[in-house]
């Protein structure tokens, strides 16, 4: 009896939490030029229920948009660690996923999934405001289904997390 | 009979709260559409709350930082059992309307408290915005009461809701002081051009900034009861009360969207812009309001 | 030709050479260049646009340019002279412009010319924990940095974890 009683809790927080989605309004890179047309009454995001916040501590989502340097990654590793359980990181733009167009750069790290766990990536440079929704749509089909548990692999193979980031960071 | 008392006891905060919420879901839903889009799902704010509430972070930084948020809910709950609703006395026999003043302080300074035990130059910055404030709107809202007071030679919240009952409403008697109390009670709830306070882009959320989940939860339901009871006292000063509550809930979300209308098209002011014009202009109405009661 | 433009000629130790109607260019020799700039700013060029330097590799020598502007005549000038790549140093140039401060605080890090006169011309201004060459210099090799240091992306069909859309 606990134990069903335990997953309709789990089916029924899941779908509310998928509606409330709070966005943290931190634009570490380029491509954060492509969120106030999001945020504003033409392609408006509001009607998802996700809103822009701006402490670590009252958001869900962390969006990284565009690349990342070193220096910018020691804050980003901070700002995640400072956010509450359940969070979710996704990855902006092409500069995440295989360092874009700073590929030769001597600064810029080239994977972000070696530092932070991510559960969604959006390709582009920049992602126009329908590609961003969609991915926001996707993000709360994972919600739903409970897959997006970016959070528990941070803490399940943390030692991994660290090494790579102190290999990096020095 | 203690059944009986239990029931009010649940359930005049409940009832509180709903018509609070309820004018949230509004507020969200008619902003929306002042800026041409649709907004949130209409059920939005109380999804919000309970995010935060499954949320699974614990962060302390004390003892205080917890109890902040406690305390600011309980005065709230208190509160709401000084302010009459349509039919029902509750205990306004017990405080009048100057203890009221006293006790409605005790949520900002709990919260105030919380938020500088968090150790967030932001939170502090925030904290001394909203005191500040306070210290404005106090001076319209007490010559305002004084007004009411000596019109009516009562201090009972009860009596003078009765007073006015049969359509002599004191807003349209007093219009000078109906207009300063609105003006007041724009900066009690934080709306538009006095929310130097809660500003999202310049402080991060004031005192808000480091509370998150269970918290920033308990903290969003103060905020309901503080709508409502902002409104109902407002209601009660100005419109009469009501004989029943469906008039009581629709006189209420008359004057809100008077406030919204004003709150989204609005900047926002400097702090010392707000306290100078808090003194300037509302306060003149005021004035003038008391010397006419005084002269008649 | 315009007036200012034959005040800058004579100058002593100024080679100029006009390109557009407002742009002109000004060779000076290394031991002149601060006198060069106090007499441009008696001319007139007021504000310092930017400051910086070119790795001219092939001749084994750096070339440090300032680009100044006058607001009354609206006129650019840039003042270059070169410098020898091993040691390299130069005086600062703060005392006559002020925001040539941070300029040099940059040359020092990116190129690794010294600046004499500048207090905070060795410490670490934008790069954290930086161990290598300065990374502007034409013989640092940000290919061979990059694979050392950081890791590609394997081929989509060997990773597997979150990459979505």
């Amino acid at each position: 009896m606990d134990k069903m009683t335990e997953e309709q809790y789990r089916a029924i927080s899941n779908m509310l939490r998928k509606r409330s989605l709070w966005m943290l309004h931190y634009c570490t890179g380029c491509g954060a030029m492509e969120l106030p047309p999001t945020m504003t009454s033409r392609y408006d995001m509001e009607r998802f229920g996700i809103v822009p916040y701006v402490t670590p501590r009252q958001a869900d989502i962390l969006l990284v948009t565009g690349y990342v340097n070193t220096k910018t990654l020691r804050r980003i590793v901070t700002v995640y660690e400072q956010m509450l359980d359940p969070k979710y990181v996704i990855g902006f733009g092409s500069c995440p996923i295989n360092g874009g167009v700073y590929w030769d750069s001597y600064s810029v790290i080239k994977q972000l999934d070696k530092y932070i766990p991510v559960d969604l990536y959006i390709a582009g440079c920049m992602p126009r405001p329908e590609a961003i929704i969609t991915a926001f749509r996707h993000l709360m089909d994972l919600v739903d289904k409970g897959k997006a548990d970016g959070y528990r692999r941070y803490k399940e193979n943390l030692d991994y997390y660290k090494k790579n980031q102190r290999k990096v960071l020095g | 009979m203690v059944g009986k008392e239990i029931l009010i006891a649940i359930g005049i905060p409940l009832l509180a709260f709903s018509i609070g919420i309820s004018l949230m879901m509004f507020r969200r839903k008619i902003a929306a559409r002042i800026q041409r889009r649709y907004g949130p799902n209409f059920i939005q704010p109380l999804i919000d709350i309970f995010k935060l509430l499954a949320k699974k972070g614990n962060i302390t930084h004390g003892i205080m930082y917890d109890l902040g948020p406690i305390i600011a809910l309980a005065a709230s709950i208190t509160v709401v059992f000084f302010i009459p609703m349509p039919g029902m006395k509750l205990m306004t026999g017990s405080a009048d309307v100057i203890a009221l003043l006293y006790i409605m302080v005790i949520g900002s300074l709990a919260t105030a408290l919380g938020a500088g035990e968090s150790a967030n130059p932001n939170s502090s910055i925030g904290v001394a915005r909203a005191l500040t404030l306070m210290l404005g709107y106090d001076l319209p809202f007490v010559i305002v009461i004084i007004t009411l007071v000596l019109k009516y030679h009562t201090t009972n919240l009860y009596a003078i809701m009765q007073a006015q009952a049969g359509g002599s409403w004191a807003m349209w008697v007093l219009p000078l002081s109906a207009i300063a109390g609105i003006i007041v009670t724009y900066g009690a709830l934080g709306e538009h051009p006095f929310d130097a306070a809660v500003a999202p882009n310049e402080v991060a959320t004031g005192p808000m900034a480091e509370y998150g989940g269970k918290h920033l939860g308990l903290l969003m339901i103060n905020h309901a009861f503080h709508i409502y009871i902002e409104l109902a006292l407002f209601v009660d000063l100005f419109m009469g009360g009501a004989s029943n509550i469906f008039y009581f809930y629709a006189k209420m979300f008359v004057i809100f969207v008077l406030i919204i209308f004003f709150d989204e098209v609005l900047p926002r002011f400097r702090i010392d812009d707000a306290v100078r014009f808090y003194w300037r202009w509302p306060t003149i109405l005021a004035l003038i309001g008391l010397i006419i009661v005084l002269v008649k | 030709m315009k007036e200012i433009i034959e005040r800058v000629k004579r100058i002593s130790g100024a080679e100029v050479s006009v390109r557009r109607e407002n742009l002109i260019f000004v060779d000076v020799s290394r031991d002149k260049l601060i006198s060069m700039l106090y007499d441009m700013k008696l001319e007139g060029f007021n504000q310092l646009s930017i400051m910086s330097a070119v790795d001219r590799l092939e001749d084994n020598e750096f070339e440090i340019f300032y680009v100044l502007y006058n607001y009354r005549e609206k006129i650019n000038a840039v003042v270059r002279s070169r410098i020898e790549r091993e040691n390299a140093e130069i005086e600062t140039a703060e005392k006559i412009y002020p925001p040539a401060h941070t300029y040099e605080r940059e040359l020092t890090e990116m190129f690794g010319i010294k600046v004499l006169g500048n207090s905070e011309s060795g410490k670490p201004f934008i790069l954290e924990n930086w161990k290598d060459k300065p990374p502007m210099r034409k013989d640092f090799d940000s290919v061979r940095y990059v694979n050392s240091h950081y890791e590609f992306r394997h081929s989509a069909e060997e990773e597997t974890e979150g990459k979505n859309e």
